[in-house]
Order: structure tokens, then sequence, then C-alpha cells
């Protein structure tokens, strides 16, 4: 890299921990540092959701696929997400905005009690190693500094630490504006940089197979159905929930996730024409590389710093909300109220630090687990809706009243087919180089059965679902305190919002 | 001008415009922010 990049990138870093250290003296409890305060308005949601969402993992994870597969990447892979969003903002928000949950776990447990809280903490916790966007700064190092990827994964996972220490949700909002623009901005150049260079879409389309512009590619029509499936995680995604619950009221959250599928569907999209444009190049790269690649190839010299600047506050701003989510998980909704139910909030703020830092070890030792991108995030995405969906929508959504043993059942059926599935794979399967992917072939009766590491979801969700029926069959009732729910006493007193405490 | 084109660039303008109109908007309410950040500390 240039100096001038160097220098561009390194006033991003320092301005990002001067944001971090600024913030952090406004720190007075776990309620400031993980849902800070309840205080986040509409812009600033809108920030911080599309920045949280759109880290590295949609950026790398999109353009493999498309670099593979064409705009298929687009249509199968990321769309179903924007229609999830919308079912999510205008049905399971508000339902739950205002209740004064802090998290995903504490809302299984108003509803089941703490057994399925517990299955549901250790499955978001899971779900919230940001391993992808770890992986993300490996693979950047390496391309633009030749720093080895195991090397660049730790030293990432390191100063991502540092920053999500310093100030929680509200210093992790306000430095996610400075990462959303900068983000947006040097795609959108990179993007427009690439397409003159190669003669617009009609330029990709003259070199590109047409199976390219197919919205359906060539990937089996299983693997759309997975695809489908992982974007089911934007019902009962710990980061979306976080936001909900920190948001100031209910119009705020509608506002922002409106403006943010907008601005998802553009960046999705230019990430997309970004993976087709390194393969119109011919460059011949791992499928994880080819956005990265051709950028560098296409921006000038203090651009290129600013792209990398761009791509570094993809991660960080991933990374920052995903620690604390994990963090938080292991300390506030796992250890406390299994070991320490009357633990004070001081100990709870100070728990969820070092968990943090334990949550980003558990990520170093995963992203160097999995070669894929996408591979990796749809593991992560069915844990957590094999083992959270279920329960959560017949909880909002049944007639009947919700029983502890149905919740329990059916997030530790989920959970455990998952687990399951993916170890047989992991064991008597075969990396498959065309597609990426671990594949354990079958033979049934005379039918051959191609068994993919990704089709987890197909075998997880049913799994899920009977583990809810037999347990609503099997168990009772939970005896509640007047509505107040299962787990009543979820939400410490000192960390509840002060509105609650009046209710 | 193809349709993969038009597509394409409304998605760039779209996203750059955007996430500056996005950015102005934060910027004029922040003022509201820290004041009722402020206020908070006050009251602790």
């Amino acid at each position: 890299m240039h100096p001038i990049d160097l220098a561009v990138v390194g006033a991003y870093v320092a301005a990002m921990l001067g944001v971090g250290i600024v913030v952090s003296r406004r720190i007075h409890g776990f309620r400031d540092y993980f849902v800070a305060a309840g205080r986040l308005t509409a812009p600033l949601l809108v920030c911080t959701l599309v920045s949280t969402y759109y880290g590295l993992d949609v950026l790398f994870g999109n353009s493999e696929v498309s670099y593979l597969e064409g705009v298929v990447g687009f249509f199968g892979y990321t769309r179903p997400y924007y229609i999830v969003i919308l079912v999510a903002a205008l049905v399971v928000a508000r339902k739950l905005q205002g209740h004064g949950f802090l998290s995903l776990p504490d809302v299984a447990a108003h509803y089941y009690g703490r057994g399925t809280r517990v299955v549901v903490a250790i499955a978001s916790a899971f779900y919230s190693l940001p391993l992808i966007s770890v992986m993300g700064i490996g693979i950047l190092l390496d391309v633009m500094a030749g720093v080895p990827f195991p090397v660049g994964v730790v030293v990432g996972a390191a100063v991502s630490v540092v920053y999500t220490l310093l100030g929680g949700l509200m210093a992790d909002a306000l430095t996610d504006t400075l990462q959303f623009v900068l983000m947006c901005i040097t795609l959108g150049i990179a993007a427009a940089l690439t397409l003159r260079e190669l003669g617009g879409m009609e330029g990709l389309q003259a070199v590109l197979p047409a199976t390219y512009f197919d919205p359906m590619g060539t990937y089996p029509a299983w693997v759309l159905v997975v695809f489908a499936g992982s974007a089911l995680s934007a019902l009962i995604e710990p980061a979306f929930y976080q936001r909900i619950f920190a948001a100031v009221s209910y119009r705020a959250v509608l506002v922002a996730l409106l403006i943010g599928i907008a601005l998802w569907a553009a960046y999705d999209w230019v990430a997309t024409v970004l993976g087709m444009a390194a393969a119109a190049r011919g460059l011949e790269v791992e499928p994880r590389y080819a956005l990265l690649t051709v950028v560098v190839d296409v921006l000038p010299v203090g651009l290129t710093g600013l792209f990398v600047a761009g791509a570094l506050a993809a991660a960080m701003s991933t990374i920052d909300s995903y620690l604390l989510i994990a963090g938080g998980n292991l300390a506030y909704d796992i250890y406390r109220p299994l070991f320490r139910p009357d633990m004070d909030d001081a100990s709870t703020l100070r728990l969820t630090r070092w968990m943090i830092v334990v949550s980003a070890g558990a990520c170093v030792v995963f992203a160097l687990f999995f070669q894929s991108v996408v591979s990796a995030w749809i593991f992560m995405s069915t844990v957590l809706v094999a083992s959270a969906l279920v329960p959560l929508l017949f909880a909002l959504y049944a007639p009947w009243q919700p029983r502890p043993a149905a919740g329990l059942a059916s997030s530790l059926a989920g959970l455990g087919v998952a687990i399951a599935y993916y170890a047989l794979v992991t064991v008597l399967g075969a990396d498959d180089p065309e597609w990426g992917t671990r594949i354990w072939t079958v033979d049934v009766g005379g039918l051959t059965l191609s068994l993919w590491q990704d089709y987890a979801m197909l075998f997880a969700l049913p799994a899920s679902a009977i583990g809810y029926a037999v347990g609503h069959r099997a168990g009772r009732p939970a005896a509640t305190d007047a509505g107040r729910g299962v787990e009543s006493g979820t939400v410490p007193a000192e960390a509840r919002a002060p509105e609650e405490e009046t209710r | 001008m193809s349709g993969w084109d038009l597509f394409t660039w409304s998605a760039i303008v779209v996203l750059v415009a955007g996430s500056i109109a996005v950015f102005a908007w934060f910027l004029g309410a922040a003022g509201e922010l820290l004041r009722n950040g402020r206020d908070e500390g006050d009251q602790r």
C-alpha cells in the first residue's frame, strides 16, 4: 500500500478509538453499556442497523457467490432478507418494543423460563461471534499488506476487542455512523470506476456466460431454499433485537428499517456487480478474495486507502456490535441466571467485558476453521434459526399459552440436530472444490443423495417444530405472575428502563 | 443503456447519495442526542 493510503487507514482507526474513549466516559451501568439507555434515535438507528448488518460477510460472501455464479448472489442469496426484515419491522418489532427486554434470551425467558433462555443464549452467543468479519480483516490484510491470513485474523480480533470494550452500544452506534458513510461511499466509487473500465454491465454481458445473468443461477434448488431459510435469522437477529430495545420508539425502528432496506439492497447489488467484474476480468483468485482484488486494481492512490478504511469500517462496525451481544449473552443471559441471580449491575457490566474477550478468542478459532465465508455464515444462521425461531414465533403469535417444556424441547431439538448434522457431514463427507463446501454422498436404496453441509437447516428446523409439538403436548402451562412472564425479574431492577418500574 | 446498467447506476446513486443524506440527518439530530445524554448525566 502507498504511504498516503496507510495514512488514511491510520487516521480512520485513530478517529474510531477517539470516539470510543470519549463516549466510554458516559457509561454508568449495564443498561447504558448494552442498550445505550434506550436513547437511539431514527437516524442513529439507520446508521447502526445498516452498518452492523452489513459487514465484510455480505461484502465478501455476496461477491464470492456472484464471482462464481453471477446475479443469483443478489436474487437468491440476499434478496430474501429484505422480505424477512420487512416482516420483522412490521410485525415483530411492534410486538416487542417498549417491554423493557434487553436481549433475545430475555424474550425467551419471559415466555418459557430459564431453560429455554439458556439454550437460546448459547445459540445467540455462537451466532454473534463475528468470525466472518474477523475472517474479512484477515483477507483484507492478506491482499493489501501481504500479512498471512491467520496472523491477520488474530490482529483484527485483538484491535476490535480493545475498541469494543471502550464504550458499549452508544459508542458503537456513534462510530457506526461514520463507518456507515465511509463504507457506502467507497463501495459506490469503486463500483463506478470498475464499471467505467469494463464498459458497464453490457461489457460484463459480453464476457461472462449467460448463466451469470440468470436470477436463479445454476445452484441446486435446495441450496436456494437454504439461502432463503438462512434469511429467517433476520426474525431472531440478536443485533436487531438489541436495537429495537435501544430505540426511542417503534416509529424510529420502522423508519430506520424501511430506509435501511433501500440502502442494503443498493449495497448488495453493488457488491454483486463487483464480484462479477472480478470474474469478467479473468482474475484467478480464491472466490472470497474476488471483490477486494478487483477494487484494488481499479482504485487510484488515496482512494485505495479510503476503501480499505471503508472495508475496515464495515468489519469493525459488525465486530464491535456482535462481540457486545456475545459477551452480554454469556454474562447476562447464561452466567447470571444460572449461577448468580442476585448479581448487581456493576458486576454484570464487568463480567460482560470479560466475556467479550472470551468471545473474541472463540471467534479466532472458528475463523481459522471455515474455508468459505458463505458456509460459515449459513452454519451460524442455522444454529440460531434452529434453536430460536419456532419457540419465539409460537410465543408471539400462537393463540395458546406458552409452555416451558415446549420452548425447551423445541430449542434443544433444533440446536442438537443442527450440530449433529454438521458433525456427521464433517466426519463422513468430503470437500467439493467446485461448490466450495463439504458434501456427504449417501446411497439409500439405490438412490444417491448429495447432502451438503449447508443443508443442516432443512433437518434442524423440522426437528425444532416437532420438539415444540411434543413439549407442548407433554408439558403444562407455567404458573405466571399476572402476565408478567414465566421468569419474572428477568431484567435486573437497576438495568430496567425507567418507565418499566411504574408499569 | 440496458436495464442492468440502469439498475446498477441507480444502486450506486442510492448508496452514495442515500448514505450522505442519512449522515446529514444524523448530524441535524445529534444536538438533541447530546442534550438528552447530558441531562441524564446531570440527574445521576
